[in-house]
């Protein structure tokens, strides 16, 4: 293997057997690169799964444990600090559970080894105050924020900022609809709604045809592509449990709220990069969308940033990719007028870095130890 | 020019980067030779960087940055504090990723492999009783976090250089003028601070040693005897379980591991005016001859 890249994660994903073909100076730069995609207890529990992780340098299944070890005790937080939520909010305020926590409540596979950095959930925007309210009262606070970052969450984004718990340190994200309202594409909620399970502690989720379209979106329709092929992979694992029910349900659904394309990208993606079987109706479906120069140019461009941010296998394309997404992440969800403000808002707060130094916007001043007792900042 | 090396320091295989002479200076003399060149050791557990601060801070009151691998833990602080940056993002990355054992803010070393953990709040003396033991006969598995195996309850040695603050840098240097000390980093969140290695014995450098005493110093000048306290078990768990860092991380498996500890060792308060009284009580009444 000369250098590492893109392509040795999705082949070690795809096909796990190539595991058994690295060295230990590989795994290194292997290791490096899936805690930095957040990826590692993932593949850890795909190893271990295939009898694959005993077989590895004791040094190298040393960091997979360590990362599912911190998963596993995440979901324990996740039940706990759910069942908390659902019992404050109670029928005042409704909520639905979105996301990770959902998958985890679920018990989902797509919950295992995956790293949650906050809970989100969704009530609706009448209820907001009264939920934030309630939840002051319980020991959950907000960060403080500069006067752009707070307008830019209350007034234009679909949610307000993330809420921290006290003595847990979980991060809860309150939401009152998928995609920031201010897009003009902003969804009828009421079309999300009518497709929700209730998991066995009685929580709401979303279920499975319209949680993979939420996260289609958060992935596709979304400036920031950070952690990409983590989404990617948590996609395949839910396309991989889909009926024909299911697929014929998210395609619809996919076309009720608007975003048809982003539901086929997402199914290409799979096709493409992880090997996913589609149904054949389901494909003749899809095809016409998929078809379409612009479509495959995305797609192109998806292929292209997933899981390559950092150095070691940055290219300059993969820079250009990402800057793409996210010119187009913020031109679909804002309009220009809007969306020009906040681009130089951006950029005289970056210039302002560049000079002044990186720190200069951050506000609270977190003691060198702080962030240990709770392990929320394990990455 | 940024330098990069492989650095030893059992159990973990570091790969630092700097671009800070100061640093790099200060490396070569607490690790020695434990400091090798790039790619030197096959497997590399954490990448970890100190830079030079980007924009005006590389010049206007120039400050340096911690990197754990790309992300960035830590606020940048002096330039002149860069090493003692170093040391404590160290501990930040070995305490958020390390669950495999329980991670106790505390010092602990060992005689004849029998360990005595001393877990205590900053300004007890606690560190000026490590150095004082890491020079006189004791093993110093590490100054700032013990290693606890959950399942045998030993400490692993994760040597690293003894922390001074303040006073107790003078104080160590008239003690131990020809050890390997960096250079003083003023004014930190902690006061002034040093950091000094202490001996380092070959074969003993990843032994593991059997947990024989707790012991919750504190230092107090106003008094001329040494004051000993026997505490009982649930007060030493209490007092453990609130100095571990992934405590909460490690769940059952940390509780059960507290209480091994706790269940084989005796526990102490000890207040003290000269380190000689501790050493001399720790192994005429603690230690169990070999």
């Amino acid at each position: 293997m000369s250098k590492l890249g893109q392509q040795e994660l999705i082949r070690l994903y795809v096909m796990p057997h190539t595991a058994l073909e690295y060295n230990e100076t590989q795994w290194s730069g292997i290791v490096q690169l899936l805690r930095h995609e957040k990826l590692l207890a993932r593949y850890g529990h795909r190893l271990a799964d295939h009898h694959l992780l005993e077989q590895l340098p004791i040094s190298v299944q040393h960091h997979f444990n360590n990362a599912m070890d911190v998963t596993t005790r995440h979901i324990h937080q996740v039940h706990h600090t759910v069942k908390l939520i659902h019992r404050l909010l109670g029928e005042s305020y409704p909520m639905i559970v979105l996301k990770g926590a959902a998958y985890t409540l679920l018990e989902d596979v797509v919950s295992r080894g995956r790293i949650y950095s906050d809970i989100d959930i969704w009530v609706q925007q009448s209820d907001i105050a009264g939920a934030e309210q309630q939840l002051k009262l319980t020991g959950w606070f907000s960060d403080e924020m500069d006067d752009y970052d707070e307008r830019y969450y209350r007034e234009w984004a679909h949610e307000i900022p993330p809420m921290y718990h006290g003595g847990s340190g979980a991060v809860l994200d309150m939401h009152h609809n998928i995609v920031p309202p201010v897009s003009g594409r902003a969804v009828d909620v009421s079309f999300f709604i009518q497709h929700i399970e209730v998991t066995a502690s009685g929580v709401k989720v979303l279920s499975l045809p319209a949680r993979t379209l939420h996260s289609t979106i958060h992935l596709l329709f979304n400036e920031e592509c950070e952690y990409a092929l983590r989404d990617l992979i948590d996609l395949v694992l839910m396309f991989e449990q889909f009926s024909l029910d299911d697929w014929d349900g998210y395609l619809a659904l996919a076309e009720q709220t608007g975003f048809a394309r982003e539901g086929v990208m997402a199914i290409a993606l799979c096709q493409n990069m992880l090997n996913l079987s589609v149904p054949e109706a389901i494909a003749k479906q899809a095809s016409p969308i998929q078809k379409k120069v612009s479509t495959r140019v995305l797609v192109t461009v998806y292929q292209r940033i997933m899981a390559s941010s950092h150095p070691l296998v940055a290219s300059r394309l993969s820079k250009v990719c990402e800057r793409f997404i996210w010119l187009r992440g913020h031109y679909l969800k804002m309009p220009w007028t809007l969306l020009l403000y906040h681009i130089m808002m951006k950029a005289y707060r970056s210039t302002a870095q560049i000079v002044l130094g990186r720190h200069i916007f951050t506000k609270t001043d977190p003691e060198l130890l702080g962030p240990l007792k709770t392990g929320q900042d394990v990455k | 020019m940024t330098a990069t090396y492989d650095v030893l320091i059992p159990p973990f295989n570091f790969r630092v980067q700097t671009d800070i002479a100061l640093v790099e200076q200060n490396l070569h003399t607490l690790y020695g030779q434990q400091v090798l060149p790039e790619g030197s050791l096959p497997f590399i557990d954490y990448h970890v960087a100190v830079r030079h601060a980007t924009g005006l801070r590389r010049w206007f009151r120039p400050q340096a940055s911690f990197f754990c691998d790309q992300h960035e833990p830590l606020k940048p602080l002096h330039l002149s504090q860069a090493f003692a940056m170093l040391e404590w993002g160290m501990n930040w990355t070995i305490a958020a990723h390390e669950v495999q054992h329980v991670i106790v803010h505390s010092g602990i070393l060992a005689k004849h492999n029998q360990a005595i953990l001393f877990p205590a709040p900053p300004g007890s003396g606690k560190s000026t009783m490590s150095a004082y033991l890491a020079f006189n006969g004791w093993r110093l598995l590490s100054d700032e976090m013990a290693m606890i195996d959950p399942e045998t309850f030993e400490a692993i040695p994760f040597a690293r250089p003894i922390c001074l603050k303040n006073k107790s840098i003078d104080l160590a240097q008239s003690w131990f003028p020809d050890a390997p000390f960096s250079t003083v980093a003023k004014d930190t969140h902690k006061g002034d601070v040093i950091h000094l290695s202490a001996p380092l014995n070959e074969n003993e450098r990843f032994a593991p040693a059997r947990i024989k005493g707790i012991v919750f110093p504190k230092y107090n000048p106003d008094i001329t005897d040494i004051q000993i306290t026997q505490l009982n078990q649930s007060q030493a768990m209490h007092e453990l379980a609130d100095n571990a860092f992934n405590f909460s991380l490690m769940a059952h498996r940390g509780f059960k591991a507290l209480t091994g500890v706790v269940e084989q060792a005796d526990s102490y308060h000890i207040e003290y005016r000269d380190a000689a009284d501790v050493k001399a009580f720790l192994e005429q009444e603690v230690l169990e001859y070999v």
